[in-house]
């Protein structure tokens, strides 16, 4: 027995459960999800009981031997319970019968099926931390900063729309599959811009949901039902993003601190992500389509190649930005794009552009339009201009790490000024 | 050396609701920290395996059998180990290093009586 660490069983223990739960549903079918989810339950229980004096060779099998046996046990009692007249009928199952090696495939319909057309795109996101990634209803709710029993009650609404489906959704089916593939791959975007942000998941759950959300995009990329260039580019864009988290976000103090690009110690990135985000990258210009997801990874894959912001090939950024605005116009996008453009340009052309743009009084709320002001005049050496407008961005902060980000900078320039 | 018998009650195991996995997962590794450091110590005899849930009880002159639960979970029965300690106070002070805890468990720490043969 070796020791192992909490994180790491965390982890285990969540994935495994979506697991599991994704499994036990189709052996029960949709309409029994509760069961699903109680027998997934029961087993990591019968996990937590039995591993801490000998820990399986092989975890995931011992779980699925164990949620087996135990569904079995379930279709049984009902079945006495009821007479023979059950509406399971343990014959049937016998036919589709509860495969390890179908785990992922199971995780797939799981995954289709949260991403039902009547729910809203962040409850559909909310419904795949559920029970594709295993989170806690509080930790769903971290991750959304929202009330533990509001997200309860939107998850058992959203529940009762999976079950009152009838069936698990089957990814190979095609014309349909093709659309909702689209809204999969969109609430995996979702959870990982979730995860990425500070400001929109709690430091506690948030590292957590980014690789829940590279691990998701890449099972999309590497699976036969929905590869494809639209999924490799958003594998590439969870992998080249999220390689740079290690250096993104620093623990100072017992607080987490963000480090904006330029401040970013490279050597932090982790290499083997931003190697596969760069294999997925190139499989997915495989075809004509050019997506978002596309665009923003060929943008991530800038910057990880870049040995340094100086070096940073910005025209092409630039180029990149121009085309993701012309299927994505948000005050964000024109933000980063004069940003960008600003490093060609310089800092005077960035600081017209952004007091220019188009629906800027939407971006008044967003801590990141007043950084990139104060970045500006910084570089102008327009000291004064800069803090004001850091003192603005700190009004609007939304987290502890945001707010250090603009103390830390409107103490350096207070001490420039000497 | 003298055994005494670990009796845990209630904790993570029989908790309601169960914890989420996560929570399930962290409280796992800090039993196999605290089991693991005990059998390094060479303090844990080889005992019967873990229990399975539920169970049956007799009860009575009449006999009467019951389905299991038999109590709160918090006195239900959820696992046995036998130790090897130099005095009851140290076993009551590896019993304090258990993460059952958490979770509203208690341990019960008892001495095994040292049988000798042919007496």
């Amino acid at each position: 027995m070796t020791a192992r660490d909490e994180h790491a069983l965390a982890v285990l223990f969540r994935q495994e459960s979506g697991r599991l739960v994704a499994s036990l549903t189709r052996f029960f079918g949709v309409g029994n999800l509760h069961l699903a989810e109680d027998v997934a339950q029961e087993t990591l229980v019968a996990a937590l009981e039995t591993w801490s004096r000998e820990f399986p060779p092989n975890p995931r099998a011992w779980l699925f031997h164990v949620a087996k046996n135990r569904a079995r046990d379930v279709v049984r009692r009902q079945r006495v319970r009821r007479g023979n007249d059950d509406p399971v009928d343990p014959d049937d199952l016998a036919a589709d019968p509860m495969r390890e090696q179908d785990g992922d495939a199971d995780v797939l319909r799981m995954m289709f099926s949260c991403c039902h057309p009547s729910l809203t795109e962040d409850t559909q996101t909310a419904l795949i931390l559920r029970l594709v990634c295993g989170f806690g209803t509080n930790e769903v709710a971290l991750a959304f900063f929202s009330e533990p029993a509001a997200m309860e009650k939107r998850l058992v609404r959203a529940k009762k729309v999976l079950a009152d489906e009838g069936r698990l959704f089957e990814p190979t089916l095609h014309d349909e599959a093709r659309e909702r593939a689209a809204a999969v791959m969109q609430a995996v975007y979702l959870m990982f811009d979730a995860g990425y942000h500070s400001a929109v998941a709690a430091e506690v759950v948030r590292l957590d949901v980014a690789s829940e959300a590279i691990r998701l995009a890449l099972l999309l990329a590497n699976s036969r039902a929905t590869t494809g260039p639209a999924a490799h580019a958003l594998a590439a864009l969870t992998c080249l993003h999220g390689a740079r988290i290690p250096a993104r976000s620093v623990a100072a103090g017992g607080n987490h601190t963000l480090v904006p690009l330029e401040e970013q110690n490279r050597a932090h990135w982790d290499a083997e992500l931003m190697k596969l985000g760069m294999s997925h990258l190139s499989e997915s210009a495989s075809g004509a389509a050019l997506t978002v997801f596309h665009l923003e990874a060929g943008i991530a894959a800038q910057h990880v190649v870049a040995a340094s912001v100086e070096m940073t090939h910005w025209a092409e950024i630039v180029r990149l930005y121009d085309l993701l605005y012309a299927k994505k116009p948000t005050p964000v996008v024109a933000l980063s794009r004069a940003i960008a453009r600003s490093r060609i340009f310089g800092p005077e052309s960035g600081l017209e552009e952004i007091l220019g743009l188009e629906g800027r009084e939407r971006l008044d709320a967003y801590p990141f339009y007043w950084a990139a002001l104060g970045d500006l005049a910084i570089r102008q050496g327009k000291k004064d201009r800069a803090a004001e407008w850091l003192e603005r961005g700190l009004a609007c902060a939304r987290t502890d790490a945001e707010r250090d980000l603009f103390l830390r900078r409107i103490h350096s320039v207070a001490a420039s000024k000497g | 050396m003298a055994k005494f018998m670990f009796l845990f009650r209630g904790g993570g195991i029989t908790v309601q609701p169960p914890p989420p996995p996560a929570e399930l997962g962290a409280h796992l590794a800090k039993w196999t920290a605290w089991v693991g450091g005990l059998v390094k110590a060479g303090h844990v005899e080889v005992g019967p395996p873990p229990l399975e849930n539920g169970g049956m009880v007799v009860r009575g002159t009449s006999k009467t059998v019951t389905d299991g639960p038999y109590a709160e979970a918090k006195d239900l029965v959820s696992g046995i180990v036998v130790v090897t300690a130099s005095s009851l106070a140290e076993a009551v002070e590896l019993a304090r290093g258990c993460p059952i805890y958490e979770y509203d468990g208690s341990v019960e720490v008892r001495p095994l009586r040292e049988m000798h043969a042919g007496r």
